[in-house]
C-alpha cells in the first residue's frame, strides 16, 4: 500500500444542501416527551456539537437519526430523501454513548472485514488497511478490542465511518474516557473527516473538547432545540464573555478575589484585564470557564428564572 | 453476508476457545452419562443416542444465539449488525446454520466414540437408515432455527429472558422422549410433548429403527418446522419494529 491514502469522500459540494434534514421530530417513551418539534440541518464539511444537560434527549435524537428509533412525529431527511434502513447503511455511520457498538473479541481489522462484507465492499482487506492507517490503527491492527483503550476503539467506529463512507458520522459521548493526546488525535481525525464533505455530529460533556472541535453548537433544553449557532454568533448573540483565574503575587487591583494563601491571591478577572497584569506576578493562569459551559449554564439559569415568575 | 459471519465465527472460536472446548466437554460428559442412564433403564439403541445428540443441536438457539443476542444487545454489536447488514434475521440465520455445521463437525465423532463406549453393535450401526436420520435432522434443524428467532425475538424485548433458556432445554430434554419415551410420559406432559420442536424428530428415529413407516411423522415434522420458522420469522420483525418504536431492549 502506498504511504499516502487516497481520498474517501468526494469534495464537499458548494451548494451545501444539508446532508441530514430535521422537522418537527417528536419522540417519547411512556408519553413523556423526550423531543418535540425538532429542526435542524447538518451541512457538508462542519462539524456540529449537541449540547444538553443529562437527560436532555441527545442519545435519542442521535439514534433517530441513524435509523434506530422510529419518530413519533415529523421526519427525517438524508440527502434529500427521507430516511431509510438502505439509506442509512450506505451513508450513515455512528458510534454510541459509553458503548463499543463492535464486537469485543474481534480485533479492529476483522471488525473492520466484518461490517466491510456486511457492505459487500471488493477488495475489502486493501480497504481495510488503508482506512486503519489513516486512523492509527496499525500497531493494534490485530488486538482484540476488549484489550484496548476506549480511544481506540472509537478511532475504530471512526475507521468503519471511513469504510462506508458515510457522509454523516455520529458520535455519541464523543470524549468521555479519551485522555488529551487521544483528545487530541481525534479532534484531528474528526477535522480531517470533516473537511472530505461529511457532517459530524457529536455529543459530549467535555466542553473544552467540544468547543475546540465544534463549528457549530445545537442546545438540547425541555425536549427542544433551544440553541442553534457557531461558536462565534454564540459569543455576540449571548454576550458570553471569557473569563480567567490566575494565582498572582499581591493584591492585583482588578478582579474578583476569591481567596488569598501567603503572598499570593486567587483572583477571577476578564480578558481585557489580563493586559494588567506583568507576567512574572502570574503563578498559575487558566480558563476560568468557556463559552460552552457558559452558554448552558445560561440556558439552565434561564429556565429557573422562568420557573421563579411562574411561580 | 455467509463470509461476514464466518469472519464472525473464525474470531470467536479463536478468542473464546477455552469456552468452547470446556462446552464441547460438559456436552460429551452430559451426553454419556445420561446415555449410560438410558442404557440401565433398558433402551441401549441408536435412535436413543441420535436422540440425545439431536437434543445438543438446541443448544444453538436456546444457548448460543441467546447468549449472542444479549452480549451483542448490552455492547451496542446487535445495533451496529442491525445499521449494516441489508436483513438482520438472515444473518441470524446464516450464523445459526454455521453453528449448526461445527455441532455435527463434533457431534459425528462424539457418536461414534459414545457408541463403542457403550459396546452398541456395529452390524446395527452399518445397517442403520442414515439418509432417514439425515433428512430428520434437517427438519429438526429447520424447527430449531425458527425457535432461534422467537428467542432473539423476545430477548430484543425482553432482556431478562436469557434466565430462563437453559432451563428450556432441560424441558426439551426430558419431554420430548430424548431420555423418557413418550408413551411413559405423565398425561398432560404427554399431550403437550408433541408439540415441542424436537419431539417429532426424536419419534421419528425411534420408529426409523424399529423398521416402521415413518412417511406420516415427517411429514407433521415437517409442517412443524415450516411453521415455527415462520412464526420465527413474523416475531423476530414484530419485536424489531417494537425495538425501534421503544429502543432495543438493552439500550433504553
Amino acid at each position: 500500500m502506498g504511504s499516502r491514502p487516497e481520498p474517501l469522500h468526494r469534495e464537499a459540494s458548494l451548494q451545501d444542501q444539508p446532508l441530514i434534514a430535521v422537522r418537527g421530530l417528536g419522540k417519547s417513551f411512556t408519553s413523556n416527551p423526550v423531543l418535540s418539534q425538532v429542526n435542524l440541518a447538518l451541512y457538508p464539511g462542519e462539524i456540529v456539537g449537541l449540547l444538553g444537560f443529562n437527560g436532555a434527549g441527545k442519545t435519542t435524537l442521535v439514534k433517530l437519526l441513524c435509523g434506530l428509533l422510529l419518530p413519533d412525529q415529523g421526519e427525517i431527511s438524508l440527502l434529500g430523501r427521507p430516511l431509510g434502513r438502505e439509506s442509512v447503511r450506505q451513508h450513515v455511520a455512528v458510534m454510541k454513548e459509553g458503548q463499543p457498538s463492535l464486537y469485543e473479541f474481534m480485533s479492529a481489522r476483522q471488525n473492520l472485514l466484518y461490517y466491510a462484507a456486511l457492505l459487500g465492499i471488493r477488495q475489502a482487506a486493501g480497504a481495510v488497511a488503508r482506512v486503519m492507517e489513516l486512523c492509527g490503527l496499525g500497531e493494534k491492527a490485530d488486538t482484540p478490542l476488549l484489550y484496548l483503550s476506549f480511544g481506540t476503539k472509537r478511532r475504530v467506529g471512526l475507521a468503519l465511518a471511513y469504510l462506508k463512507q458515510a457522509r454523516v458520522f455520529l458520535l455519541d459521548d464523543a470524549s468521555t474516557g479519551l485522555d488529551m493526546p487521544s483528545m487530541a488525535q481525534m479532534r484531528s481525525l474528526l477535522r480531517q473527516y470533516a473537511r472530505q464533505g461529511s457532517t459530524v455530529l457529536l455529543t459530549g460533556h467535555e466542553m473544552g473538547f467540544m468547543e475546540s472541535i465544534c463549528d457549530r453548537v445545537l442546545v438540547l433544553h425541555n425536549s427542544r432545540i433551544v440553541v442553534d449557532s457557531s461558536l462565534g454568533q454564540l459569543v455576540s448573540r449571548f454576550n458570553l464573555v471569557q473569563t480567567l483565574e490566575a494565582w498572582v503575587e499581591g493584591e492585583p487591583g482588578f478582579g474578583e478575589v476569591l481567596e488569598s494563601e501567603g503572598s499570593l491571591t486567587r483572583v477571577r478577572f476578564g480578558l481585557a484585564e489580563a493586559a494588567r497584569l506583568s507576567p512574572e506576578r502570574i503563578h498559575y493562569l487558566k480558563l476560568h470557564e468557556g463559552l460552552l459551559e457558559q452558554l448552558l449554564q445560561g440556558v439552565q439559569s434561564a429556565e429557573s428564572r422562568a420557573n421563579q415568575v411562574l411561580g | 453476508m455467509l463470509k461476514a459471519e464466518l469472519i464472525r465465527y473464525w474470531a470467536d472460536l479463536r478468542f473464546y476457545r477455552q469456552l468452547l472446548l470446556g462446552n464441547l466437554l460438559t456436552a460429551i460428559l452430559v451426553t454419556g452419562g445420561i446415555f449410560y442412564l438410558v442404557t440401565l433403564l433398558g433402551e441401549a439403541s441408536i435412535s436413543a443416542l441420535a436422540a440425545l445428540i439431536l437434543w445438543q443441536y438446541a443448544s444453538i438457539p436456546l444457548s448460543r444465539i441467546s447468549a449472542d443476542i444479549w452480549e451483542e444487545s448490552t455492547s451496542g454489536a446487535f445495533e451496529q449488525m442491525y445499521l449494516h447488514a441489508r436483513q438482520p434475521v438472515l444473518v441470524l440465520l446464516v450464523r445459526m446454520g454455521i453453528y449448526a455445521v461445527q455441532h455435527t463437525v463434533y457431534a459425528i465423532p462424539l457418536f461414534l466414540v459414545l457408541a463403542a463406549v457403550f459396546a452398541l453393535p456395529w452390524s446395527a450401526l452399518v445397517g442403520y437408515p442414515w439418509l432417514g436420520l439425515l433428512g430428520i435432522l434437517i427438519l429438526t434443524l429447520l424447527g430449531l432455527s425458527g425457535l432461534g428467532l422467537l428467542v432473539g425475538a423476545v430477548l430484543l424485548v425482553y432482556r431478562n429472558a436469557i434466565s430462563y433458556t437453559s432451563a428450556l432445554e432441560y424441558v426439551l430434554l426430558f419431554v420430548s422422549g430424548a431420555v423418557i419415551p413418550l408413551a411413559q410420559l405423565p398425561g398432560p406432559i404427554a399431550a403437550v410433548a408433541p408439540w415441542l420442536p424436537l419431539t417429532l424428530g426424536i419419534e421419528s428415529l425411534r420408529r426409523l429403527e424399529a423398521g416402521g413407516d415413518v412417511s406420516a411423522m415427517v411429514l407433521l415434522l415437517a409442517l412443524q418446522s415450516v411453521v415455527l420458522l415462520l412464526v420465527g420469522l413474523v416475531a423476530f420483525q414484530v419485536a424489531l419494529r417494537r425495538a425501534l418504536r421503544r429502543g432495543f431492549a438493552m439500550s433504553t
